[in-house]
Parts: C-alpha cells; structure tokens; sequence
C-alpha cells in the first residue's frame, strides 16, 4: 500500500511531527525571496512551514542532512552553470581551470550564506532521532538497517532513504515534500502538494 | 524461661547481626569502589571534553566571522536574498533539474 497523501494546501490540522524535507524548505525560502509574485507551490511551502513551525504547532523537524543537501542544491547549479561544455565534470573543472572554478565557488557562497542562514532561523529544529542512549551507535546503525531495507523495495534517492530512516527511527510518520519519490512508500504519510 | 536460654538466643541474634553487619559492610565498600570508579571515569571523560571543546574554538577562531545580515527574521533574510540576488537567478539555482 502507498503513502497516504494529504495536500499541504487543504489542511485542517496538522500532524503531531513532521520531518521537513530539503525542497520544502527551498520552495519555501524562494516564497519569500520572489516577494508578492510566489509560485503556488512555493506558497504552499512557505504556508506551511509557518504553520508547522508556529509555537506548539507540531514537531516540525529536519536533520543536517536536508541542511547538506539544500545548500548543496545552489552550490552545485553555479559550478554546473559556470563548467565549459567541453570540459566532462566538476572535478575536471577544478583541475583544469582553477581560477574559474574559484570564481564559481566564490559567486555561490553569499547566495549558500544567506540560504543556510534562513534554515538557521526558520523555527524548524535541526536534530538527529529521538533515541534512547544516543551516545551508544544504535541509532546510526538502525538508520543504516532501515535504509539498506528501503533500497531493495523502492527506487529513491540514497538521501530520500535516509531521510525516511531518520523520521522512523524517531518515530515521525509525517514527511513533508515535493518529492513524488516518496508516494510510494508504504507506511509514511506525505504531506505535499499533489 | 531459664536465664542460660535466654542469653543463648540473645547470642544467636547477635551473631546473626555481626553475619548481617559484615555482609552489609562489604556492600558499601564495594559501593564505594564503584562510586571512585564512576567518578574517575567521569572526571576523565570531563577533561577529554575539555580538551576537545579548546580544540574547536582554537579551530572556530581560524574559520571568517559570519557576516551580519542585519536580522534574525526569517522571511526578512528571503526577502533579502530576493533583492539581493533575484528571484530569477535563484529560482535558477534551486532547480533540481
């Protein structure tokens, strides 16, 4: 059976808690970033990361994974841009053409700076799973089993895997994203906009 | 009952609180070597922790100051993003595409 699907945009109540993924955040932050003029989706995101994240609302939460993978997302996109067509990947980029690759790396810091700072601010927590002993390795290698698990049933992203360990590990059935990836998932419910 | 009964029992009670006694002071000794031990081993995990926090300000103090955007609102900071960079430009680097 898949996910149970809600639509971010008609909701009545919100879940208990929630792990936030990656593009709900950055939809979010162009909501804010676009002015008057947002994109329904990015509205949508951006309303319900208000909602989720208002005081008592639910336990709206995201890991330093999703930090990782959002501020790589623009990071990635100015060297991409930037790399000559001829030249085969980023690593060549570097190798052959250091001066432009710096410059590329140096474009996209102030606009990754300002990113990250927004994560920073905008009332999601950025934590690992509630575990008992968290200090013990159990939960690292319980996330590890339940990924590994995940990648023989559905064809997903290695982050989206561990993004799904970490909300069940914590006991978070709730996942926000745009993802449609994750419709397929049996036992999670979506919030997204369908 | 005979006086020679009586002291006899109080003599059997009383070896039997000396048996208690000695059982129970063995306990706390060994409590208490348990107890130093603990604390030996939080006192070392404290200075481990010490000495690791001084590592990371060391390190902290090599890394740029982050720059002053001037607020801790959120949408202030998007908003800022927006006017700064465009909204274009960073629809453009947000595709996933």
């Amino acid at each position: 059976m898949p996910a149970a699907i809600q639509d971010m945009r008609a909701l009545t109540t919100l879940p208990r808690a929630v792990y936030v993924d990656a593009n709900v955040v950055y939809k979010a932050y162009l909501a804010g970033a676009s002015g008057s003029a947002p994109a329904s989706d990015e509205l949508a995101c951006a309303l319900f990361l208000r909602a989720a994240t208002a005081s008592g609302a639910c336990d709206a939460w995201t890991s330093l994974l999703t930090v990782q993978e959002a501020c790589w997302i623009p990071l990635r996109s100015e060297l991409d841009t930037r790399r000559p067509r001829a030249v085969p990947n980023r690593n060549a980029f570097k190798a052959s053409q250091p001066g432009a690759y710096a410059a590329a790396y140096a474009s996209a810091r102030p606009v990754v700076g300002l990113f990250m700072e927004f994560i920073k601010t905008c009332g999601l927590q950025i934590r690992g799973p509630r575990v008992p002993r968290p200090a013990s390795g159990r939960a690292e290698r319980a996330v590890c089993y339940i990924a590994r698990g995940l990648l023989h049933l559905y064809e997903l992203e290695m982050a989206d895997l561990f993004h799904i360990a970490f909300a069940k590990l914590d006991g978070t059935n709730a996942i926000a994203t745009l993802d449609k990836g994750y419709r397929a998932v049996d036992g999670i419910e979506v919030y997204t906009v369908p | 009952m005979s006086a020679t009964r009586v002291q006899d029992e109080l003599l059997t009670r009383m070896e039997r609180l000396e048996e208690e006694n000695a059982v129970l002071r063995s306990s706390i000794s060994d409590l208490s070597r348990r107890l130093a031990q603990v604390e030996a081993d939080r006192g070392a995990e404290l200075e481990d922790y010490e000495r690791r926090e001084a590592a990371l300000y060391e390190f902290a103090k090599t890394l740029p100051e982050p720059p002053d955007y001037g607020t801790d609102d959120p949408w202030e900071i998007a908003r800022l993003a927006g006017e700064r960079f465009g909204i274009g430009r960073l629809r453009a680097l947000f595709s996933e595409e």
